[in-house]
């Protein structure tokens, strides 16, 4: 248990202006894993495209018409995103004495962002970089990381932080315990409390899941507040998070009490940080 | 002839007799006000009356206690009267550079300051609590939650609208684009070729029908962001309402009668709310170098800055301000560096004298205001228009054109007492034709009061008061006495005591100095006279020195034998506190003449307009009583000899006809005589001021060359009266070693200076005119003759 789950993390940027807070948030679980970290910008190869089109417009903002665009300068503005972006990953690399890599990658976003995934540990990405500001919507770049990726995934909100309390969905299976281990790393640094979330189950299943908890939570010196779920959905969920007042909560991307759906939604529509745990580990 | 006045006409005494008490330790203290009737009825009538323009000049010389009077009478008076109303200035929402003016009963003031001070203490506690409330939060999330529901269904419903036509919406650098997708790829432009040109066309129609519709939805965004601005305004102003009306309804019914605070709290309230983020938790504002990179909130704006507070037992205000310059007259607004600039506000604004005293009573010196710059002038601008209108001189005269305040004009209701001697009260009167129509009532002082028995009690009730008022040591009734008659003497009369109380106060400061150095425990009267001497020495190094200067013989001046034409007159002079008179040689000449009489003092422009007229007198005397049918044929001239200065006053007009006559007469005059008086046209004696200083000068120089019984001096009977001499005068006259004349007209006089009857006097005049007239006559015909033959 003592060993180190995440050696490794990307964080995806992209040119949205909430890549500070997500930067920061990477720094800061480095820093707490003492893992490399990874900026990682992938240049859309469909704007790329749409600019070739002999009818491809630009709607700015702010503009009264669109405005027809051509190859040289969608990708001169796309450079010069990449530009900006390794310059505020420079500032923020000095800012907190880190070290940051930063690729620029050239392809689909989701799939060169799945690609990345195959290479790290943890792979953090914004829920809904390419909609409107703080849409519940989850974008399609980030539907499509969330389906696909083998490696723990970070959603992060508009201007959220990796904070403590933590909260774990914790079903009994070998996924659950990876999640619950990941938990315990990110709440033991500085905060002793951690949320662990039951799922709505029989009694028997509760109290083997309890003891599970209590054996793994005592090992570490952890004080374990148990809550269990009314019921096995994203709403029930969102209830015990906000009365828990947990910053950050970990869940299997997989798990036979919780639905793709009911996850998506609860990625939707819960304000906190989740981290999603992969079903198989590439670790 | 005329015999020398007897020792009690020299010098009336008080007797001591008259009084009952033995020290002023058994005297009460005086109530009322000695001597100054008509000044007090003035006084009286002046503030009694309640029209425009009946302010008051008190006038008088220095020194008797005419701001101790008015004082105490207008202290006196406004005890029953009502205290006036408090003034507040407050600060002007509408407009900041013209803070309003509010008035409030007496006292109230500073419970109105307190309750702003109270009411902004407690928003500062209910306004970010109610901000605070989950409530409060939950309602502002629901306002955002619907602007981001709005905005998600109009993007979400664009987006899906264009994948159903199997185009993407997408973010580009600077905006969005709609891309034709073909299995979840953009297009590419050589699989777009291909495409028919009505799916082509199909496209590109789709495109721009879903370009068109974003365009809008970007452009309804800003709309609605400040829809929901609006929404959010709203409820803070909900929020604030209802965490400040409560205090505000409470100071409103607690001032429910005082329109002008009503209307006030009204925009308080409305500045609250405006400027509700001022009133969140204070945070420390980033600093660079100490200095505050961000002006943290002040309240300033809801302080009251009460100029005027009144207090319920106090009365109407009685004030005097003792340095009326312009911003202590009318008010002023200051100023407080800032980062090197001049900042001002209302609560800057501080009161004059004429607010202080508004409602009430003014004191003020003439002299002082009159040499202050545009003091009067601004005074007279309040009165005249009864409002206080607080501006810097740089405003009123144009100097300056920056903004500066322009504080609410307060209404002026006021007496002003204006204090000063009686020449700047008639130059007043006679150059400044707003000053009478300001200043309608003079209370003049009188400086002397008749020194009757029920006076002189009441004169050292007075002193008793001094005495007590200073803690100085009592006197007993000798010295009572002979301050008394100190008085008469400062008062140059006899019959009449000073009300200079100045001088008596002094005296009796310096009489107990004295006492105390002999251990008395009570004021004698020799304590007195060592006083009264001790003045008269520290300030006679002048008059010493004249006369020394006459008996080493440097200053002409016979005190014996018998001369003609040469007289001894008297002349009085006035240095500082210091009166004292020496004599002077009058010399006259005669010789043939027309008639007329040289004064050369007046050629020489040495001489005073009333000196002058004296001497033309005596020029019509001559003529009055000697060439009534027949022309003057002389030719005379008079002059004061060794007088290097100017010589003014006609008191020694009398001395001047004397001599002259005593020149035409060729009989000599006594030397030993000394004379003052002037003459009018019929030759009658007429009086003259400073009788016992001119006694006294003649005395001190034939006293220094030792009496010789026959010395005199002449003074007009008039003037008799007046005589309060020094006691070694009366004793060498009570002695026959000095003597005083009173004489009626020129006749009396000539009797005593030259031993002879009037009758032979005047004979020996007409015979030496008829002479000069019958010489001029032979001239005349002489020259005829002369004439005649060169024809």
């Amino acid at each position: 248990m003592n060993e180190k789950n995440i050696k490794r993390i990307v964080v995806a940027l992209d040119p949205s202006e909430v890549n500070r807070s997500i930067l920061q948030a990477a720094t800061s679980l480095a820093s707490q894993f003492d893992a490399e970290l990874n900026a990682l910008f992938v240049e859309d190869i469909n704007l790329l495209k749409l600019a070739e089109l002999p009818f491809a417009r630009e709607l700015a903002y702010g503009a009264q018409s669109g405005r027809q665009i051509n190859f040289a300068d969608m990708e001169r503005a796309i450079h010069m995103q990449a530009s900006r972006l390794r310059k505020m990953v420079e500032s923020i690399a000095q800012q907190q004495k880190i070290k940051i890599a930063f690729d620029v990658l050239r392809g689909d976003v989701a799939k060169e962002l799945c690609s990345a995934s195959q290479q790290t540990d943890l792979l953090i990405v914004g829920k809904s970089t390419q909609q409107v500001r703080h849409s519940r919507k989850i974008g399609r770049v980030t539907r499509t990381v969330l389906t696909s990726v083998n490696c723990n995934l970070l959603l992060l909100q508009h201007g959220s932080v990796v904070a403590r309390p933590v909260a774990v969905l914790y079903t009994g299976n070998e996924s659950g315990r990876r999640a619950l281990q990941l938990a315990i790393q990110l709440a033991q640094r500085d905060h002793k409390n951690l949320v662990v979330v039951f799922p709505s189950c029989s009694t028997e299943i509760y109290k083997q899941l309890q003891d599970q908890v209590s054996g793994i939570t005592q090992e570490f010196g952890l004080e374990a507040t148990i809550v269990q779920l009314q019921s096995n959905t994203a709403d029930s969920i969102i209830d015990v998070l906000e009365t828990s007042g947990a910053k950050v909560f970990l869940i299997e991307s997989e798990n036979q009490y919780i639905d793709e759906k009911q996850l998506l939604y609860l990625i939707a529509n819960n304000k906190i940080p989740v981290l999603l745990s992969p079903k198989n580990t590439n670790v | 002839m005329i015999k020398p006045l007897a020792p009690e006409q020299l010098f009336t005494a008080c007797d001591i007799n008259q009084f009952s008490f033995d020290t002023t330790d058994q005297l009460q203290d005086l109530k009322e006000i000695i001597g100054q009737d008509r000044a007090l009825e003035a006084l009286h009538f002046g503030i009694g009356i309640q029209q425009k323009g009946y302010n008051l000049f008190v006038l008088g010389p220095t020194g008797l206690g005419k701001h101790t009077v008015v004082r105490e009478y207008l202290d006196e008076k406004s005890r029953s009267q009502n205290p006036p109303e408090d003034w507040v200035y407050v600060n002007n929402f509408s407009k900041a550079s013209q803070p309003i003016a509010i008035s409030l009963e007496a006292g109230q003031g500073k419970v109105f300051r307190s309750d702003m001070q109270q009411l902004i203490e407690d928003l500062r506690s209910a306004i970010p609590t109610a901000f605070e409330a989950e409530q409060y939060h939950a309602r502002i999330q629901d306002i955002e939650e619907e602007l981001k529901t709005r905005l998600e269904a109009r993007f979400n419903a664009l987006a899906d609208e264009a994948e159903s036509h199997n185009v993407r919406l997408l973010r580009t650098p600077h905006g969005f684009a709609f891309a034709p997708m073909k299995n979840n790829e953009v297009l590419k432009p050589k699989d777009f070729e291909k495409l028919p040109e009505k799916e082509q066309q199909r496209i590109d129609e789709t495109m721009n029908v879903l370009e068109e519709k974003l365009n809008s939805f970007l452009r309804m965004q800003p709309q609605w962001q400040r829809e929901t601005r609006e929404k959010i305004k709203e409820l803070n102003h909900e929020i604030v309402m209802f965490a400040s009306s409560h205090f505000i309804e409470e100071l409103k019914k607690k001032y429910t009668d005082n329109k002008e605070i009503l209307a006030y709290l009204d925009a308080v309230q409305q500045d609250v709310i405006s400027n509700f983020q001022d009133f969140s938790r204070e945070e420390e504002a980033p600093q660079l170098m100490g200095i505050p990179l961000i002006e943290k909130p002040t309240f300033r704006r809801y302080e009251v800055n009460a100029i005027v507070e009144q207090t319920e037992e106090e009365g109407a205000p009685v004030i005097y301000e003792d340095n009326p310059n312009y911003a202590n007259l009318v008010g002023a607004v200051e100023h407080t560096a800032h980062l090197g600039a001049l900042q001002t506000d209302f609560t800057l604004i501080k009161p004059g004298a004429l607010h202080k005293a508004n409602g009430g009573y003014l004191i003020l010196d003439a002299i002082k205001l009159l040499t202050k710059p545009y003091v009067w002038d601004g005074l007279k601008r309040a009165l005249f228009s009864q409002k206080i209108k607080i501006q810097s001189l740089g405003q009123i005269y144009s100097l300056v054109s920056t903004v500066s305040l322009e504080p609410e004009p307060i209404p002026l209701n006021i007496k002003v007492v204006l204090i000063g001697d009686r020449l700047l009260y008639y130059l007043l009167h006679a150059y400044d034709p707003e000053f009478k129509q300001l200043f309608k009532v003079a209370a003049d002082f009188d400086d002397r009061l008749a020194r009757t028995d029920e006076n002189q009690q009441i004169y050292a009730q007075l002193i008793a008061t001094l005495l007590r008022q200073d803690k100085l040591r009592p006197f007993d009734r000798s010295a009572v006495a002979r301050v008394i008659e100190h008085g008469a003497r400062v008062a140059d009369d006899a019959e009449k005591l000073t009300t200079y109380l100045l001088s008596i106060s002094d005296l009796l400061r310096e009489a107990d100095h004295f006492a105390s150095l002999s251990d008395n425990p009570v004021v004698h009267r020799e304590d007195v006279q060592q006083a009264i001497d001790a003045q008269i020495y520290r300030s006679s190094r002048i008059r010493e020195h004249l006369q020394e200067e006459i008996v080493r013989g440097t200053l002409l001046i016979d005190t014996d034998g018998a001369k003609v034409g040469q007289m001894n007159g008297l002349a009085v002079m006035e240095l500082g506190d210091s009166r004292f008179a020496t004599p002077s040689r009058i010399t006259a000449t005669v010789r043939l003449g027309s008639g007329e009489v040289i004064d050369i003092e007046r050629e020489t422009e040495l001489g005073g307009a009333i000196h002058s007229k004296g001497v033309f007198i005596l020029s019509s005397f001559l003529g009055e009583r000697y060439a009534q049918l027949r022309p003057l044929a002389l030719s005379a001239s008079l002059v004061f000899e060794q007088s290097y200065g100017m010589i003014e006053g006609d008191s020694a007009s009398m001395a001047e006809l004397c001599c002259l006559l005593s020149s035409l007469a060729g009989i000599p005059i006594k030397q030993n005589i000394a004379m003052t008086g002037s003459v009018n046209q019929r030759g009658e004696a007429q009086a003259i001021g400073g009788v016992n200083e001119k006694i006294e000068g003649f005395f001190d120089v034939c006293n220094q060359r030792g009496l010789t019984n026959d010395q005199a001096v002449l003074i007009p009977s008039a003037n008799v009266k007046h005589l309060m001499l020094r006691e070694d005068i009366v004793s060498a006259c009570h002695d026959g070693k000095f003597a005083v004349y009173a004489y009626n007209n020129v006749d009396e006089a000539m009797e005593v200076l030259t031993g002879k009857t009037a009758k032979v006097v005047n004979d020996k005049v007409e015979a030496r005119l008829v002479e000069l007239e019958e010489i001029h006559l032979e001239y005349a015909k002489a020259a005829k003759e002369s004439g005649e033959e060169n024809e």
